[in-house]
């Protein structure tokens, strides 16, 4: 039914409807003005402020009452959407100050309306990064990194794609947002159709060296560059992505003039750079200049080349997820492979056997530095582990006896504030994943042929009359019984703490694991999180944040917000240790879930690569010999190749990128156990 | 036993061919276990041609086929028969299974995991070398005949922990792997199939395969070839290609409006 065929609520209706929002408030007169305020608006306009009246009564009856008076002029000047976003961020100014902030806020009308304007037309990463990475993904093959580039600029260095955190090039955000798309896009594109390589067949390094870095920091020929590029990048698209390309050349407009005599040239399908940079000497020799075009992103090959080069410094391994804090597990002076790990001195210590000191053995707190330097002074006193477990070495195909040394250390609590702060962000969402779990939980199961129950199972009467002529033993279980769905359900989260996940990713995975948890109360799953990290196989630690038998409670909450990124990532024994735990549970379907960030390592060279690879498959298989049933959860902006491999027998996805952690946890926990 | 009244339902068989396009050995190897008298197991993504397969070997073999699709409520009584009254008189009519073995035709249980635990069992002693059905109900061991053949299918991809094939079951049967074929192939299906030219089922495929790279990050599985070729069949009755994907593709796909959108990206970008 159109809401505008229903008649408006007359005053006495409104303020019944306002008794009950704000019960017992003592401001009757101020009350009785947003009545006569409210009551001339449409009934859509009203269903609208009625709704967000309850929803502010919440938080403060105060500003509730204030903002339904201020309602009808916000309204002539705001759209329902506009409305909304203003009344949330008055909720939320109240929130992070006080109720008089929020009123001068929602007061400001002229000020909030110029804001709005402008976010009406700017895009922010924020709002395209879920959708691009998708798309990326889905034209790439493989998830890519798309990070936010600190000085506000689009461009490559072949490991990830950076992006302006707001564009506002174009006068509306629809089309902002479609720019953000094809400048990814064609950023990708510059990687995948060797901007950085100029001839395939050469040596990639030094060809390249030579070809983009001699315009250096030239900035007119590094603009015909992008500009060139993007012609000839935009005629490689066109073949498979045609509706694509015509979605860019309508955001660029016609070309400018002075490159159209380049257009045939680089618009050949086998045109390379080599083609682009022909071109671009010959303007370079006139005085040919054009103004940057936003879309073509910007080259800069000094950077992109310093990027490669450290890249390659590394020894190709890939950078793990190493957050947007730069987060260097090695401190930088062994950067030139004379780390302890990898140097000389390492060589002699038989492999796997790191020394390390004490202090380091229960002590959170510790720099990494301390433990390179200590690390030189040969092995010392560990207090005895909690628990030792065997490893796999692969290469001996044999398991390592008590080889790790397991040390249970509690989280310290975190900010109190933090739980409410994302349950504040997310609560739109935590309410309907809720109320899709609520469905399950709500899935009565039928049982037939009971001996007593609600209603008669007429297959079991039909059958047992048949049994009866046939000269048989008719069954007395004739009824149909409806129970509750008995779920008999543990489940163990296994979250990754090591340094790697210091920054986003930490925060995704915290605030994934208080959606799962407000989520898993309704259920009434039972469910335990634990943590994990450590520095060499002598100190692996585990973290318990809420065991099986704990309730979620403000304690449980501050822990959560005290995850943090610690050491190093080594998986085999946690997920041994994890398993054991949950095996002792009474429930008939056991499930591991873990969430981390990339593969195992450890520190020293010995669990990196297959060696980590091979321990943490086999412990996943032992688990799964045992019953119990593993998901990983991985958040790589890496090829991932290796996944299949390491997650063998247990079922894995990868979330490409940490933003959109906490809603996707929630599904598939939905997923997997329904 | 008094003599009873017995009702065995009629089974169709397939008198056109259904188009198959072969992707590896599958047909021979298929032939070969008819041959052989053992039961088959086909493993694959949703849509990728597991039961037109078997609509394709039933046809060629010349047997009939009954496909039952498996769900959580699914009894024995349903597979292999039960008791009604007609009339005055107890009547037996067999269920679907029964009904196969009796023939000589093929069974094919489609998404065998969904079924109940207690339900699968009831194919063992038919899918290994005893070759018989039982009739608990009335004591009745049917004998099958060599042309009778099991085959059950799954999805190995996304599930429930809740949901899996137990060893016993699967190790009576030999496996088929199924995928989405090469891309040359799938678009000579989609355009066979849909009706539709080789050039624009190469974009659809194209589509396809953009999708499928999104398995794990976001979607369960991929648009299968079942989808490409429904996007086909609506573009061949002159929808617009951008029209029939959204519809086909897109939207059936997710329900996440973040994955919706770049998913209609996607189709947007490739026409």
């Amino acid at each position: 039914m159109n809401s505008s065929a229903v008649r408006r609520l007359f005053s006495s209706e409104l303020e019944v409807r306002f008794e009950n929002a704000l019960p017992g408030h003592p401001d009757a007169d101020g009350m009785r003005r947003a009545v006569s305020g409210v009551e001339k608006l449409s009934r859509t306009q009203q269903d609208l402020v009625l709704h967000w009246l309850d929803a502010a009564a919440q938080s403060s009856f105060e500003l509730a009452l204030f903002m339904t008076q201020m309602a009808p002029a916000a309204l002539e000047r705001l759209d329902a959407e506009g409305f909304e976003i203003w009344v949330l961020n008055g909720l939320d100014m109240k929130d992070r100050e006080d109720v008089p902030t929020a009123k001068a806020f929602l007061r400001d009308l002229d000020d909030f309306l110029l804001r709005y304007r402008y976010n009406e037309s700017v895009a922010s990463f924020d709002d395209i990064i879920h959708q691009t990475s998708i798309f990326l993904q889905a034209i790439s093959g493989e998830a890519l990194d798309i990070r936010v580039d600190e000085r506000d600029r689009a461009w490559t260095d072949t490991k990830a794609l950076y992006l302006p955190y707001e564009l506002a090039a174009l006068p509306d955000a629809a089309s902002n947002r479609k720019l953000y798309k094809a400048m990814a896009t064609l950023l990708w594109a510059q990687t995948r159709y060797g901007t950085f390589y100029a001839d395939p067949t050469a040596e990639g390094e030094a060809v390249t060296q030579n070809a983009l870095l001699r315009y250096g920091k030239d900035e007119r020929a590094l603009r015909l560059l992008a500009a060139l590029e993007a012609v000839r990048l935009e005629a490689k698209l066109a073949k498979d992505l045609p509706g694509l390309v015509a979605e860019i050349a309508e955001l660029r407009g016609p070309w400018p003039a002075a490159l159209l005599p380049a257009l045939p040239s680089l618009s050949r399908p086998d045109a390379t750079l080599a083609d682009t940079l022909e071109v671009l000497d010959a303007f370079l020799r006139t005085d040919v200049d054009i103004a940057a075009m936003v879309h073509a992103a910007t080259i800069d090959p000094e950077q992109t080349m310093k990027n490669i080069r450290a890249e390659k410094r590394t020894d190709g391994r890939p950078s793990l997820g190493a957050a947007e804090e730069d987060f260097d597990p090695f401190p930088s002076e062994y950067d030139d492979g004379e780390a302890v790990g990898e140097g000389k001195e390492a060589e002699e210590t038989p492999p796997g056997d790191m020394p390390s000191s004490a202090t380091l053995g229960r002590n959170p707190v510790r720099r990494n530095d301390d433990v390179v330097v200590q690390a030189k002074h040969g092995p010392q006193l560990f207090p005895e582990p909690d628990f030792k477990y065997h490893e796999w070495d692969f290469q001996r195909g044999a398991y390592r006896e008590d080889w790790c040394h397991l040390y249970e250390v509690p989280v310290l609590p975190g900010d109190p504030n933090y739980v409410n702060q994302v349950k504040h962000k997310y609560r739109a969402y935590i309410w309907q994943i809720r109320r899709q779990l609520e469905m399950i939980k709500g899935e009565d199961k039928m049982l037939s042929r009971q001996v007593d129950g609600e209603e008669m199972d007429i297959d079991a009467v039909i059958e047992s009359v048949i049994d009866h002529r046939n000269g048989g033993e008719p069954s007395d279980r004739l009824f149909r019984r409806r129970v509750r769905n008995e779920r008999s359900l543990a489940v163990m989260f296994m979250v990754d703490m090591s340094g790697s996940t210091k920054g986003w990713v930490n925060n995704a995975e915290r605030e994934s694991l208080i959606l799962l948890c407000e989520a898993l109360e309704l259920l009434n799953d039972n469910y335990a999180i634990y943590g994990f990290s450590g520095w060499g196989h002598k100190r692996c630690e585990i973290y318990p944040v809420k065991r099986f038998d704990e309730q979620y409670d403000d304690h449980v909450r501050a822990k959560i917000a005290g995850i943090e990124g610690k050491d190093f990532t080594r998986m085999g024994v946690a997920v041994r240790h994890l398993s054991k735990l949950l095996e002792e549970q009474g429930a008939r379907h056991k499930l591991l879930v873990t969430i981390s960030d990339g593969y195992p390592d450890d520190f020293g060279d010995e669990y990196r690569n297959d060696y980590g690879i091979e321990d943490t498959r086999r412990a996943l298989q032992e688990a799964h010999e045992r019953g119990i049933r593993s998901f990983c959860v991985t958040i790589d902006r890496q090829g991932a190749d290796y996944l299949p491999r390491l997650y063998g027998p247990a079922r894995y996805e990868v979330v490409p990128n940490a933003y959109r952690l906490p809603m996707r946890m929630a599904e598939i926990y939905r997923h997997l156990t329904t | 036993m008094t003599k009873q009244s017995h009702i065995t339902p009629q089974l169709m068989r397939i008198d056109d061919e259904p188009f198959y396009q072969p992707v590896d050995n599958e047909i021979e190897m298929f032939e070969a276990a008819a041959k052989a008298g053992l039961p088959v197991l086909l493993k694959g993504p949703t849509g990728c041609g597991k039961t037109r397969f078997v609509e394709h070997m039933a046809w060629k073999l010349g047997r009939p086929l009954v496909t039952v699709s498996c769900h959580d409520d699914l009894t024995t009584a349903d597979l292999i028969g039960r008791y009604l009254i007609i009339g005055d008189e107890t009547v037996w009519v067999d269920g679907p299974l029964a009904a196969a073995v009796r023939a000589g035709a093929i069974c094919y249980l489609d998404e065998i995991v969904e079924a109940r635990k207690d339900t699968t069992v009831v194919i063992h002693p038919l899918a290994d070398a005893r070759r018989v059905l039982n009739i608990d109900k009335h004591g009745e061991q049917v004998e099958a005949p060599p042309e009778f053949m099991l085959v059950i299918s799954y999805n190995p991809g996304y599930q429930s922990v809740l949901k899996e094939i137990k060893p016993s079951t699967r190790q009576r049967f030999i496996a088929f792997d199924f995928d989405y074929p090469s891309a040359a192939v799938e678009a000579k299906i989609v355009a066979a199939e849909g009706g539709i030219s080789e050039e624009l089922a190469q974009k659809l495929v194209k589509l396809g395969h953009m999708t499928r790279n999104l398995k794990g990050a976001g979607l369960d599985e991929g648009a299968s070839t079942r989808l490409l070729v429904h996007a086909a069949q609506l573009i061949a009755t002159g929808v617009a290609p951008q029209a029939a994907c959204t519809a086909a593709v897109a939207r059936s796909l997710s329900d996440d409006p973040d994955m919706t959108a770049s998913l209609q990206d996607l189709v947007n970008a490739v026409f």
